[in-house]
């Protein structure tokens, strides 16, 4: 019996080639019920904290003792509840807003829902020939400031309708007689308040009267109106375009240097009947074109400036850090190093940059790639126009996601699926206590870059594993190489950041993934001994595939950080109870940040 | 000889009497012009008098120190970002939590403390007139000072109700006007606090494109905090506050 343990034992090498071990601690849990973690931290809500804040549900010790403090959530008192203040001065209403804080500032408070408060009902306001999707009160404010009349519409929903319910309105001449002189009004016919009825021009029949007559597509200046109005005494801006006015200030079409296309005989003419849409390039048409990226502006040079008037569309550019130039108002996305892919470098972050003015503006998004950068363009004649955005990075359900199609399923989630790897485990909570250690009881195990003067944001990944093999035949247990992904790894395409320098959820994070690979060697009879099993695990191509998900999983494993630092202490690679490093070839492969592709590709071979 | 010589002495005596009459007239209409006159000078052109260029001094002033606190002259509640204090107007300490509302109607704090910080200021300006009329001798008697500040489109109108008697001239209120884009840069402030109270975060680019002379700069910190500061490119006025919605943790919140 026991020379049978003894062939066995040597027929049955068994040899645990590596660990990239990343505890799994967070099994069964998804990352939202956090939140309620964080709440139930707070032990009282607090009507106001020591720093001033409004009612936050926080340790009772932050409690300003002057104001209400109650051992339960805000959202259970009376004082710090949030619902709709609205106040009827502007005709503002706001949400998330506490009692307390909603009656102090004059408000009225109102625990319902926004859409449900009748204060701050939307709807269409039209003020002369502007819109604004707003309550009525606030309508009536807008009404009163500007001193025109208004029009509140109920029966349109969107903001998008309403837009186009004040430009669909009737332009015209508003005539009517002030102190013996005939008066001319270039506006809306809402807003001129004249009858419904159509008028027609008929020279030899103008009487002069103090009710207003609405003269549609007719510019003050048209000789048949007979009002003192002269034509085209100046340009102003309106809504970004360049237009001629008349002597009496009233508006009439976009400008043109041909005056008399431009005036259209006294009558309103569409800006693209006058000149093309202006990308800047053309100093004496008005019809200047946003996404072209051109809008109006007074001409302050010397030289060079329009034929007539002070104004004209400026052009304005930036040029990005590519040295590709950008008109106003792009919006495009820029990042520290390559993107996506599981292939985010540690430390580094999305930006949306925007030109504006002439400059180039940056706005980070969310840090620790909570937030990643997408961007789309519209055609226009003078090339793409770009806008770009800061979206939410989901990454939090990748590793439980054990299907492909689910895996890449783009409406729910931000992750990408990766090949098989022999011996990788997934999103379980190693057990054998022993045989495996908890980076996250080890705190040695981790070191702050920024604590000793390295660069921020190093990768240095949880160390788990041990090595299995040794002891005696009778001692080792029956291994076998196992794995709860068999068909393939889902990860996170956008790898997040993790604060690994501080107790905090990295370790969680990081042990997620663990891989242990037993080679199996059969003894010949004469002497000497073959693998039968495992002995791709051998290969150092293996190691980087293991490394592959450990550093798409977040700031984990052996990867570089944004500035192109390697750290190669975020892993840990154990053969034979040997620990192992991968060769300067291959730290060189990560470096380059062709992990993802070269990985793939092994693990494709290997699976 | 003789009758020429008096003859000349008696037109010089009839010269100096002229002299001394055209003296009196002009000394009688100083007097007149400063005792009568002045005063009306005074109420029609106040400027002259350094008050009303005093209280628009102290008015801009005002909105200038106003609007790098959000509105508040000791904001309690701030967040330091490159030495300065920028006063959370919305705020959670929660992950992944919209914030709850600090400050909801920005235009009637901003025109609360403004009436506060310039109450004393105004006041002094008051006093300051009144004396420098004291010493250039006229008669005054003051009253109470009574004011009242509106925000509007385009201008801070300043009403002050200021009983005076000047000699026998009285004068009852000043309408002070300042231009300032406070208004808009207050209710575009209050939309990006709506929609940080709504969605957790506001879209600055679309704000932009509708208010071209406004430029607006988002940081994101690491903590969660969003800055916004807001500029008038025309005035180079900036309105500046803090929000803390919908932060997210790096990686899960431990639990």
């Amino acid at each position: 019996m026991k020379f049978k343990k003894e062939i066995t034992g040597l027929k049955v090498a068994l040899m645990i080639i590596s660990m990239f071990a990343f505890l799994f601690i967070i099994a069964g849990t998804t990352p939202l019920t956090t939140a309620q973690t964080a709440i139930s931290e707070a032990t009282a809500c607090c009507e106001r904290t020591n720093t001033g804040a409004w009612c936050m549900n926080a340790p009772e010790a932050e409690c300003d003792t002057n104001y209400n403090t109650a051992p339960t959530s805000c959202e259970t008192t009376s004082y710090c509840r949030l619902g709709t203040c609205y106040e009827s001065g502007e005709g503002i209403c706001m949400e998330n807003t506490p009692q307390r804080v909603c009656n102090d500032n004059g408000g009225t408070w109102d625990s319902r829902e926004i859409e449900e408060v009748p204060q701050c009902q939307l709807g269409c306001c039209i003020v002369a020939d502007q819109a604004a999707f707003v309550s009525l009160v606030r309508c009536k404010k807008l009404s009163t400031l500007f001193g025109v009349e208004n029009n509140y519409k109920t029966d349109i929903n969107d903001e998008v309708s309403c837009i186009a319910e004040a430009q669909s309105q009737d332009t015209g001449a508003c005539v009517y007689e002030k102190d013996f002189e005939r008066v001319c009004e270039f506006t809306t016919r809402g807003d001129c308040g004249a009858s419904e009825r159509v008028e027609t021009v008929n020279q030899t029949n103008i009487t002069l009267s103090s009710q207003k007559t609405f003269y549609k597509d007719f510019l003050c200046s048209a000789e048949e109106l007979s009002t003192s109005c002269a034509k085209q005494s100046s340009t102003s801006c309106y809504q970004g375009d360049v237009y001629w006015m008349d002597s009496c200030g009233n508006r009439e079409n976009v400008y043109s240097s041909d005056k008399v296309k431009s005036w259209n005989s006294g009558k309103v003419a569409d800006a693209s009947t006058i000149c093309a849409a202006n990308d800047g390039s053309d100093i004496n048409c008005g019809n200047c074109d946003y996404m072209l990226g051109s809008r109006c502006a007074e001409f302050t040079g010397m030289l060079g400036g329009p034929t007539s008037g002070d104004n004209y569309c400026q052009k304005t550019e930036c040029v990005d850090r590519d040295g590709n130039k950008r008109i106003n108002g792009e919006s495009w996305c820029a990042y520290d190093d390559a993107v996506g892919n599981g292939g985010d470098m540690v430390g580094s972050r999305y930006f949306r940059e925007i030109c504006a003015d002439g400059e180039v503006r940056v706005e980070p998004c969310a840090d620790f790639r909570n937030e990643v950068c997408i961007e789309g363009s519209i055609e226009t004649t003078s090339g793409d126009f770009v806008t770009a955005a800061c979206r939410v990075n989901r990454w939090q359900d990748c590793v439980s996601q054990d299907d492909k199609d689910d895996c890449e399923n783009i409406d729910k989630r931000d992750c990408m699926w990766l090949g098989p790897v022999t011996g990788m485990t997934l999103g379980q909570q190693q057990q054998g206590g022993s045989s495996f250690s908890n980076p996250a009881s080890s705190g040695t195990m981790f070191t702050n870059p920024t604590a000793t003067g390295g660069v921020t944001g190093m990768a240095v990944s949880p160390i788990t594993g041990q090595s299995i093999i040794g002891g005696s035949e009778t001692e080792a247990p029956q291994e076998t190489t196992t794995t709860n992904r068999p068909s393939g790894v889902c990860v996170p395409n956008f790898p997040p950041g993790l604060s690994f320098w501080e107790e905090s959820s990295a370790q969680q994070i990081c042990g997620q993934a663990n891989a242990k690979c037993v080679v199996v060697y059969e003894e010949g009879l004469l002497g000497g001994k073959k693998i039968v099993e495992g002995e791709e695990c051998l290969a150092e191509q293996w190691a980087l595939a293991s490394n592959r998900v450990c550093t798409s999983l977040g700031d984990c494993g052996g990867y570089t950080n944004y500035q192109g630092q390697f750290a190669d202490d975020g892993y840990k690679w154990v053969e034979d109870g040997v620990e192992k490093k991968f060769s300067p070839n291959n730290v060189n492969i990560i470096k380059s940040g062709i992990t993802g592709r070269v990985i793939s590709l092994f693990s494709k071979l290997l699976g | 000889m003789i009758k020429i010589s008096m003859k000349k002495e008696l037109q010089k005596k009839g010269q100096v009497t002229i002299f001394i009459l055209i003296a009196i007239v002009i000394v009688s209409a100083v007097l007149v012009f400063f005792l009568w006159t002045k005063p009306t000078y005074f109420s029609e052109e106040g400027r002259e008098l350094n008050f009303e260029g005093c209280v628009k001094d102290v008015v801009n002033q005002a909105i200038g120190e106003l609007e790098k606190k959000a509105g508040s002259i000791n904001p309690q509640f701030t967040y330091q970002y490159n030495g300065e204090q920028f006063t959370y107007l919305c705020y959670t300490n929660q992950y992944y939590e919209t914030c709850t509302v600090q400050t909801p109607f920005l235009k009637n704090i901003f025109n609360e403390q403004m009436n506060l910080l310039v109450k004393d200021k105004i006041d002094a300006c008051y006093s300051n007139s009144i004396s420098d009329l004291k010493s250039q001798g006229y008669s005054v008697t003051e009253g109470n000072l009574e004011y009242d500040t509106a925000i509007e489109p385009g201008i801070v109108r300043i009403e002050i109700e200021a009983p005076t008697t000047i000699g026998s001239q009285s004068l009852a209120r000043f309408n002070v006007e300042i231009n300032s884009p406070i208004y808009e840069m207050v209710m575009i402030s209050t939309s990006i606090l709506q929609s940080e109270a709504k969605y957790g975060d506001s879209d600055t680019s679309s704000i932009m494109r509708f208010y071209p002379n406004y430029i607006i700069n988002k940081i994101k910190r690491s903590d969660g905090t969003t800055i916004y500061i807001l500029e008038n490119q025309i005035t180079k006025n900036k309105f500046q506050f803090a929000s803390r919605s919908l932060a997210w943790p790096a990686g899960y919140v431990l639990q």
